[in-house]
């Protein structure tokens, strides 16, 4: 039996008997009824390239779900707050304290939810609302810009860093356990240390910490037993492998 | 070179002896540059998945395909691998367990879960008369898989009763692997002294829409390697050359074909990245990576370069860049960013987080496709006779969009785009050109 063979007209190229179009241009191919192929094996199987989407919603649906739920139920206390100020003062007055966190905790919350793989987004979502709630609660204390810049932004930066450093650090590494509470422990630790930097440093005016001595000196030694029972108690560790340089 | 430069070497060459020697011992070894890339840059996206396979004259018996698979493993310890993290580098640990055959999926090279337990850097795949292997390209180059392909193919024919006298170089399961296989070669001819490459800008890309991650479209032009040898030779190329020049005006007839306005956004070089296998110029054994590529080009900024220009120039600019001195500078710069204290101390998560950055900057971003040729691939008699064809697939990418092997088999020449778009406009204008040329191209697709 000879091969039958089907080209396109437009390419010349010769294509598989068994297409009615031409897999370069898309120009349907000629077949006279005696060539019209019967069967064939196909070069690859039938089967969806992309998962079909299972029934129910799916994990961004789940997620914008709860991002909705939580902005109504972040609004209601809002609203609540802001009318009885507006009734009892005829102005809005003490209610900006509860409005603003009520605002900041919005943002926090709604970065992880909205942009939960966009790491440069979701980092500014968590960073720059704390912030401008800074610079809101200064403003309406007295109108004026105090503490902010010498104390509320670099104690805000520190937390910033360190958390970041902590979180990225316990979601990447393996074999959770007791070393994640070290980790915390040591960030926490660090904050404390930068906070108490930040404020000496501002009332006296001279740099230098006191407090946060204490708090550091106890998470290393706590922070360190934890490490040591964690890894200790990891069997068949194979130290040399996983800390080559 | 100079004596400090023997020096390096040396001392990358014992402190690759030691590595070596610690895999055999203690069961693992660290990866390679390239690899330490691919490692970080793999994605849905950005599988890092190439494929190689055969098809047979009969169809496969899974079965048998299985035993030839877990005999011919053990020659290959260096695939029979696990990656892993340490603190400042991932590692390759030898996995206890054994690979197994898998089914075909309609598309190929799809994503691999590299970094999971248990998980091996290739996959088999059989499908009626056709044996695929896909390789995660972290653990091996174009010439390992062919290799291991060989070997698995020689080991199941064998089992089905078909006996050979001379394996020639096909790796058998009763041979000891060579020390040199474990080879971290790009180290070993690292030259710490040489200037890294100039940098180079980005590149034109495709400006149509991606498909679906996992989605990869194949177009294979088949075609006979005399009348292909024959136009090459009638032009004064090489076939890879006329091959290049082919996929460069494709991509600037279509880089020409959009309104003037979209044309000046999308008016930057046209490079192609081209592997080339490094053990022609740095005598290697390894079965681990080790290729490079060079990058013909042409600038459309300086307006519509004819079919014969464009020869030309991939001509001359073959002639002048491959060569092991320019290859000799991009194992440099490769070599000594790893080697760098800085980078070395910096903890594994942070250099992932740096490394798909780099990548951009310095990966795919800068070329508009790629072209691999493996040459002419072959077995021993009585195998030969017993296969249909053997070809090759490039990785997916979604940067280039388009990617294109090459290799011949016997008589024929296979050519096997890969897509990641939808539009067949560069295969179209690629195989009307060689048609136009006289070359009989017949197409098969996916």
């Amino acid at each position: 039996m000879t091969e039958i063979k089907a080209f396109c007209s437009r390419c010349g190229v010769e294509v598989e008997p068994h297409k009615s179009k031409c897999p370069l241009c898309g120009t349907s191919i000629q077949h006279t009824d005696e060539e019209e192929p019967t069967s064939y094996i196909k070069k690859y199987p039938d089967e969806p390239a992309v998962k079909t989407e299972k029934e129910g919603r799916t994990a961004k649906q789940k997620r914008r779900l709860i991002w909705e739920v939580t902005s109504v139920s972040l609004l209601i206390p809002l609203l609540i707050t802001l009318f009885i100020d507006l009734i009892v003062n005829k102005t809005v007055t003490w209610s900006l304290y509860p409005i603003s966190s009520l605002i900041l905790a919005w943002f926090v919350i709604s970065a992880p939810l909205l942009f939960p793989n966009k790491l440069p987004i979701l980092y500014i979502g968590e960073t720059l609302p704390p912030a401008i709630f800074l610079l809101v609660i200064d403003k309406i204390e007295d109108g004026q810009i105090d503490w902010l810049l010498p104390v509320g932004l670099p104690i805000e930066a520190v937390v910033a860093v360190i958390a970041a450093i902590v979180i990225i650090g316990s979601i990447k590494i393996k074999n959770k356990g007791m070393n994640i509470a070290a980790f915390i422990l040591f960030g926490a630790g660090l904050i404390c240390l930068g906070i108490d930097f930040i404020v000496t440093s501002h009332i006296n005016g001279t740099f230098g910490v006191s407090w946060s001595l204490y708090v550091i000196a106890s998470t290393i030694v706590i922070g360190g037993f934890l490490l040591y029972i964690h890894y200790r108690l990891m069997k068949n560790i194979k130290l040399q492998r996983k800390l080559q340089i | 070179m100079n004596s400090s430069d023997f020096q390096t070497i040396k001392t990358v060459d014992e402190s690759n002896q030691n590595h070596k020697q610690k895999a055999q011992k203690e069961d693992w070894f660290r990866l390679d540059n390239a690899a330490t890339v691919f490692s970080f840059v793999t994605s849905a996206r950005i599988p890092c998945m190439f494929r190689l396979y055969a098809n047979l004259k009969t169809p496969i018996n899974v079965s048998i395909l299985q035993q030839a698979l877990e005999n011919i493993i053990t020659r290959f310890p260096y695939y029979k691998v696990n990656l892993r993290n340490g603190l400042f580098w991932s590692y390759w640990e030898t996995n206890s367990g054994m690979p197994i055959v898998i089914e075909e999926t309609k598309y190929p090279c799809k994503k691999m879960p590299i970094r999971k337990k248990g998980i091996f850097p290739f996959r088999v795949r059989a499908y009626y008369n056709r044996v695929s292997v896909e390789f995660h390209h972290s653990i091996t180059d174009g010439t390992g898989a062919l290799i291991f392909l060989k070997s698995l193919v020689g080991e199941y024919l064998n089992l089905t009763g078909i006996s050979v006298s001379d394996w020639q170089d096909i790796f058998r399961s009763d041979q000891e692997p060579h020390n040199e296989e474990y080879d971290d070669a790009f180290k070993k001819n690292y030259q710490k002294y040489l200037p890294g490459p100039p940098r180079v800008s980005k590149a034109f890309h495709l400006p149509y829409k991606l498909e679906p991650k996992g989605v990869y479209h194949l177009t294979i032009g088949i075609m006979l390697i005399k009348q292909m040898l024959n136009k090459a030779k009638e032009l004064n190329v090489t076939l890879t050359e006329y091959l290049i020049a082919v996929y460069l005006e494709a991509l600037q007839n279509i880089l020409f074909s959009f309104p003037i306005k979209k044309q000046k956004r999308l008016l930057k070089p046209i490079r192609l990245m081209v592997p080339v296998n490094l053990r022609r110029f740095f005598p290697s054994k390894t079965m681990r990576n080790f290729s490079l590529y060079v990058t013909p080009n042409i600038d459309p900024r300086l307006g519509h370069f004819s079919f014969d220009e464009i020869l030309e120039q991939v001509y001359h600019y073959m002639r002048v860049e491959v060569s092991d001195r320019y290859i000799s500078q991009q194992i440099a710069r490769n070599v000594r960013g790893e080697l760098h204290p800085l980078i070395r101390v910096t903890p594994l998560f942070i250099k992932r987080l740096f490394g798909k950055i780099i990548y951009n900057g310095q990966g795919e971003f800068l070329y508009s496709g790629v072209i691999t040729n493996l040459g002419k691939v072959s077995l021993t008699e009585p195998l030969n006779s017993e296969i249909e064809d053997i070809q090759f697939l490039s990785a997916p990418s979604p940067v280039t969009k388009t990617g294109c092997a090459v290799n011949s088999f016997g008589e024929k020449l296979f050519i096997n785009f890969g897509r990641t778009i939808k539009e067949t406009h560069v295969e179209k204008l690629f195989f009307r050109r060689l048609v136009k040329d006289g070359i009989k191209v017949r197409i098969e697709t996916n």
